[in-house]
């Protein structure tokens, strides 16, 4: 130090080399040197990072943020359920479930799957873990069959059900590269919740790879398997009302009947739920979440009562049956008055609950499309869909057509409302409704019919060639005499024919408030209207209608005049009951005057009769009411005769009750009948409409004659060996009621067995004859107690179990005996005697 | 050329007190407790979503983090304690086992196509290892090189042209960085790409910062950054890199999808941030978002503000780490101490750098925040190995004060002598 270098010794410097000393420090200068540039360098990096970050955050965040937000936000519908749909009486008809779709993503199931790296490419190959991917798919499609989740052990693994479920679940749980395959759909809560208590607990099990104390190896592994919600529309009696209900489509939209002419109301508005998701595309906790609610649709309380509807269709199927209909049936119940339809029925139908299936139809719909090869015949087409031609440019039918299609179209219709058919002598209600309030014609005109009747080249002829003679109206109408209405036809002339045609609201669709109704109309303008038209067109033989059309104008004929709007839906209700719109009756306007529809309910009342005349409309006769009605049996022009040479037919037949005033109409129509002994409707579709009446109307409480019969007896017929629903007709028109005692079998169209009071007996009017179709000896049961008690509820407790009641002595005291001692075991339908005093 | 005969080793006991804590080093260690609490916290808000839909437990990573930090403290008491010429006698044989440890990794399982860990009950990534061991041979082997020093001028020898070449290139530089080529090479098999250039960077660093070459090393580094466009245009033919680099755009449309998420989430993070836990990116959004992409989630949750603390809390550690590093004892403690800062900063800066697209998608993680380990492990042992160089640095401050307060008395006594005698000494 104390010799300090000089400046000249500083130019000169000279170096030697030496071992490093370990003790030795780097020199001064290097260090604060190395220590400043060390420093330098991290604050220049921390600039640098500090500025990237500065661009990204600030200078472009929003741009980040946008695009950020693209792909965070879930924007998810919230499902609104659809509303339910009630008969009159608040029976559900129709209601909304969740269901679960059970879906895996394969790609994240890691133990279905071994993974291998390939040495050449490095690229990991999965390969399927057989064992873990059979043990997994039993275990869930167990699950999936259980019904609750829980009874695994009750399912049958030998079942074809199971395998085809079992293929199903390894099939999508075996493709590796999709990350969504559904495993089920239309699963319930309880399957769901116990498919995913199975993968939780399978996923716990296999978090870690472990050995078990005997010695199974746990390989680590997780299955993914998630569910998504859905809803099924339920349909809990299934193959009822079906075309009038119709069903929803796949994606849960009304598709056809009230499902899609009502699916704005049913099905409400959806909401929406926009939050944060995952990259799994779950929605994640999220404060700013904005969520608009589902608006819940509303629910449809209909005008048709379940009851009627039920015993309208049991007899339509009854008829259709044992009648060998090929082209269904179809009825209708309506309120003359308000329009509102109480039963509406297309038969055979569909279970709406699985709508795609027509396997129980196929006969018909085989016969159908043959029936009429100019509407259903499938063409040969090219891949532009443009039809392939013969040399004489003639269409070529395909040699192995797929009708799929065309038999799902067929069987959904609703035959009332779709199908256009000639209403025959049943429009002759129309045609006298015609002539009497335009005054061409009273109760009292008279045509001569003589058999035959020439209009210009056409000679006319009345059903059997029969010559009826000098009639009136009211005759006519009960002989269905052709020439008499063809001569009424012609008084009236071709533009009153039609202007009255057109005023029936025969041109133009009824406004029900139901899809498909058919606006193509077949009928004669009044310029086309020549001679033979308008003959032909007089008893129903030249415009093709529809059956409501037929039901709409009739009602006009009898309550007074007036054309009303048929509706099946009485009133919309909000999820709450708070009725939202109510549909009352909507008067179109008054057809004919007050007094012309008087005239036409005597002539109706006088086709149908009283129980004392036969032929006519006397098969619809239920004694007590005053009922009026006309058949027809009109021939299928238009259409491929049938095996015998004859037109097909159809056999229908409109009845209105209480025939003073009517409330309700009946209507039956069955399409292409093929009874061995007859076409005629009187014979065919009159006792059905009698069945029906007989049984809604004493339900819907409709007015009776206000004839006292309670002391009148009547002597039992024999009804054994005769077919069932004519053996009720003749019940009906008898004054007795009847009561088919269910039995195991099915009792379409068969033959009474068994009947309790027997032939011969005489009973007062209006007991009740059991009649069996299965067995030989009836069946017993045992009579109460019911002494002390009032006669009226008397009457009552003996009904209920299912016996006779007859009382003696005075009604308004309590009982003081009976004539089948209580406790004893009778016959059913046996007379009980009780004394009252 | 004369050289100093080497001095027979001294005796030293392998564990031992290493000395007094100097106040920066108390500092340092504060600003540690502050980084690791808040990795801590920012793994965890990371974590706990992919943790629970990929693992099945939100605090899977969590967990096993925590533990891996006990360990980690222990092991950094340990490495504390140890005395720095054990372990510079130890990097010899700690080279060959990491060469063994680097060979056994390339015959393991591979993942996502790369040999990185060695499973020996618990799972390794070797090249971690490597790295520290490398921190210690290069600074060893810069450390040991032999040196030009001054001569008394009156000698008149001049070191020629060629020997001075000789000594700055061959002595300071190659040999130092020769240990480096197979690990390199073994490197580029697992492949490791972020791992070679990380360790050959953190090499560097202790060379160029050691004064090891000296100009000649600041003029390589330097032209390196200027080529380093270049470079990474010509690295484009090896095809596992292709890939990477291809997405190192700023076309959006062509990024990987990585970078672009983590775009999205630093970008949606904005000046404040969305507040901590409340990442959307995270939602599994985000890729590696617990590891090598978590700073994008401190970003995206905190926002630019938390971002540049979280810079600034590194800045401060290194410089105090580094101040530490300059005042060691020795030339040894000081080029380990380098290293050990040098990775620290290495990994922060290119971390930040991936994540925020400035530098192309390599796999580097963040220091005490990304989950991982074996790597936290070892910055612990190194911050262990720092705590050691702060003590014995303060140590062998202390003893040059006494030293040089000995000598000043010495000579004031001296000087007393000559000046004054002591009346009482009975001359």
């Amino acid at each position: 130090m104390q010799n300090k270098p000089s400046n000249d010794q500083h130019k000169n410097i000279y170096y030697r080399l030496r071992r490093s000393d370990p003790h030795e420090r780097l020199s001064a200068r290097l260090r604060h040197f190395s220590f400043g540039a060390a420093v330098f360098f991290v604050v220049a990096a921390a600039g640098i990072v500090t500025h990237s970050l500065y661009n990204i955050q600030i200078k472009q965040g929003a741009t980040f943020r946008q695009y950020a937000a693209q792909q965070q936000l879930l924007d998810s519908t919230i499902q609104a359920t659809r509303g339910e749909i009630y008969d009159a009486s608040g029976i559900t008809l129709a209601s909304t479930s969740v269901v679960w779709t059970i879906w895996a993503d394969p790609s994240y199931s890691t133990a279905l799957f071994t993974s291998q790296t390939v040495e050449e490419t490095g690229e990991a190959v999965k390969t399927v873990d057989e064992t873990t991917l059979a043990d997994v798919s039993r275990q869930l499609t167990l699950r999936l069959l259980s019904g609750d989740g829980e009874s695994l052990d009750s399912v049958d693994t030998s079942s074809a059900e199971y395998q085809t479920q079992y293929q199903t679940v390894h099939d999508a749980l075996s493709k590796n590269g999709s990350s969504y395959q559904v495993l089920a759909t239309k699963v319930n809560n309880a399957v769901k919740l116990s498919i995913e208590k199975y993968i939780s607990e399978y996923n716990k099990d296999h978090a870690k790879a472990k050995t078990l104390e005997d010695g199974t190896v746990i390989k680590k592994g997780r299955i993914s398997v998630s569910s998504s919600k859905s809803f099924q529309r339920d349909y809990p009696y299934g193959a009822f009302a079906a075309s009038v209900l119709g069903f929803c489509n796949g994606d849960g939209e009304g598709f056809y009947g009230l499902e899609k002419s009502y699916n704005d109301t049913l099905a409400g508005v959806n909401g929406r739920t926009i939050t944060l998701r995952n990259a799994y595309g779950n929605a994640i906790a999220d404060a700013n979440a904005t969520t608009y609610a589902a608006k819940d649709g509303s629910n449809l309380v209909l005008s048709l009562d379940v009851n009627v509807q039920e015993v309208v269709e049991r007899y339509l199927n009854e008829a259709i049956y044992a009648n060998t209909v090929e082209n269904r049936g179809a009825a209708i119940v309506m309120n003359v008055k308000t329009g509102a339809i109480l039963a509406m029925a297309s038969k055979p139908d569909f279970d709406p609950n699985a709508p795609l299936d027509f396997s129980e139809n196929l006969a018909y719909l085989n016969e159908q499309v043959n029936a009429e090869p100019e509407i259903y015949t499938i063409y040969k087409k090219d891949a532009n869909g443009n039809y392939l031609r013969d040399e004489q440019g003639k269409k070529i039918p395909e040699e192995d057509p797929d009708y799929t299609g065309t038999y799902r179209d067929i069987q959904w219709k609703n035959k009332t409302i779709t199908e256009l058919y000639y209403p025959g002598s049943v429009f002759k209600v129309i045609t006298a409704a015609m002539g009497v309030d335009s005054g061409k014609a009273t109760y009292y005109t008279t045509f001569n019919c003589s058999g035959a009747y020439g209009v210009a080249k056409e000679t006319y002829h009345c059903a059997g060639k029969k010559a009826h003679g000098v009639q009136n109206l009211a005759e006519a109408l009960r002989n269905s005499c052709n020439i008499y209405f063809i001569q009424l036809g012609q008084r009236l002339g071709s533009s009153a024919f039609y202007d009255y045609f057109d005023a029936f609201g025969f041109t133009e669709r009824t406004g029900v408030d139901l899809p498909n109704e058919t606006g193509m109309m077949k009928y004669y303008t009044k310029s086309q209207l020549g001679e033979v038209e308008l003959s032909s067109s007089s008893f129903g033989q030249a415009m093709a209608v529809t059956p409501l059309q037929v039901c709409t104008a009739v009602s006009a004929a009898v309550n007074g005049g007036y054309l009303v709007t048929p509706h099946v839906v009485d009133k919309i209700t909000d999820q709450n009951g708070n009725v939202v719109e109510e549909i009352g009756a909507n008067v179109r306007r008054q057809v004919i005057s007050k007094s012309a529809s008087e005239t036409i309910r005597q002539i109706m009342e006088y086709e149908v009769g009283d129980g004392t005349t036969t032929g006519g409309g006397s098969n619809a006769y239920v004694a007590g009411y005053r009922i009026g009605g006309k058949s027809g049996t009109s021939e299928q022009l238009n259409m491929e005769r049938r095996a015998d040479g004859d037109y097909k037919k159809v056999a229908s037949f409109a009845a209105v009750l209480p025939a003073n005033d009517p409330e309700i109409l009946v209507y039956v129509m069955l399409d292409d009948p093929n009874n061995a002994h007859t076409d005629y409707s009187s014979i065919l579709a009159a006792p059905v409409v009698g069945n029906i009446i007989s049984e809604i109307a004493p339900y819907l409480g409709i007015a009776t004659d206000g004839i006292d019969r309670s002391q009148n007896t009547v002597k039992v017929p024999n009804l054994v060996g005769k077919e069932w629903s004519n053996a009720q007709v003749s019940l009906n028109t008898k004054g007795l009621k009847h009561q088919l005692v269910e039995s195991e079998s099915d009792q379409t169209a068969a033959v009474v067995t068994y009947q309790y009071p027997h032939a011969g007996a005489t009973v007062a009017s209006g007991t009740t004859i059991y009649l069996y179709t299965d067995t030989y000896s009836g069946s017993h049961t045992e009579v109460p107690d019911v002494s002390g008690k009032s006669a009226d509820f008397a009457r009552q407790m003996l009904t209920a179990a299912g016996l006779n009641c007859q009382v003696a002595g005075d009604s308004a005291g309590t009982v003081q005996s009976q004539s089948e001692a209580a406790g004893s075991s009778v016959q059913k339908g046996t007379v009980v005697t009780i004394t009252c005093g | 050329m004369a050289t100093i005969r080497r001095k027979k080793s001294e005796s030293f006991a392998i564990l031992s007190s290493p000395g007094p804590w100097p106040q920066v080093l108390i500092n340092w260690l504060a600003t540690l407790a502050v980084i690791i609490v808040f990795g801590l916290i920012m793994l965890f808000s990371a974590s706990y979503t992919t943790g629970y839909l990929r693992m099945g437990d939100s605090f899977y990573y969590i967990k096993s983090q925590v533990f891996c930090l006990g360990l980690g403290f222990a092991v950094m008491l340990l490495f504390s304690r140890i005395d720095h010429r054990f372990l510079r006698r130890m990097v010899g044989p700690g080279y060959v086992v990491c060469i063994v440890m680097l060979i056994a990794v390339l015959f393991s399982a591979p993942l996502n196509g790369c040999r990185r860990w060695l499973r020996i009950g618990f799972t390794i990534q070797v090249s971690e290892i490597a790295k520290f061991e490398m921190i210690l041979l290069t600074a060893h082997l810069a450390a040991k090189a032999p040196h030009l020093e001054k001569l008394d001028p009156a000698s008149g020898r001049r070191v020629p042209a060629g020997q001075w070449l000789y000594q700055r290139i061959v002595r300071e530089l190659i040999v130092p960085l020769l240990p480096l080529i197979p690990v390199v090479i073994l490197l580029m098999l697992e492949p490791h790409m972020s791992g070679i250039v990380l360790t050959t960077a953190i090499c560097g660093t202790i060379l160029l910062l050691g004064g090891s070459g000296g100009i000649i090393t600041w003029a390589g580094g330097a032209s390196a950054v200027l080529l380093l466009r270049t470079v990474l245009e010509h690295i484009d033919s090896i095809p596992y890199l292709q890939s990477r680099l291809d997405g190192w755009t700023h076309d959006l449309s062509k990024m990987t999808d990585q970078t672009l998420q983590s775009l999205y989430a630093i970008g949606s993070g904005g000046v404040t941030g969305l507040g901590l836990g409340n990442s959307i990116e995270k939602q599994l959004w985000l890729p590696e978002s617990t590891n090598d992409f978590i700073f994008s989630v401190v970003c995206e949750e905190l926002g630019f503000v938390g971002a540049v603390i979280v810079i600034l809390l590194f800045v401060l550690f290194l410089v105090q780490g580094l101040w530490l590093a300059f005042h060691a004892e020795n030339r040894y403690c000081t080029l380990v101490g380098i290293g050990i800062m040098a990775q620290i900063a290495w990994q922060v800066f290119c971390n930040i750098a991936v994540v925020t697209n400035t530098l192309p998608n390599t796999g580097i993680s963040l220091p005490f925040f990304s989950s991982g380990g074996t790597s936290l492990i070892l910055l612990l042992a190194e911050m262990g190995v720092m705590i050691n160089i702060g003590r014995g640095g303060e140590r062998a401050r202390l003893e040059r004060e006494n030293l040089r307060a000995l000598r000043e008395q010495r000579e004031k006594e001296k000087s007393n002598n000559t000046i004054r005698l002591d009346p009482n000494m009975g001359y």
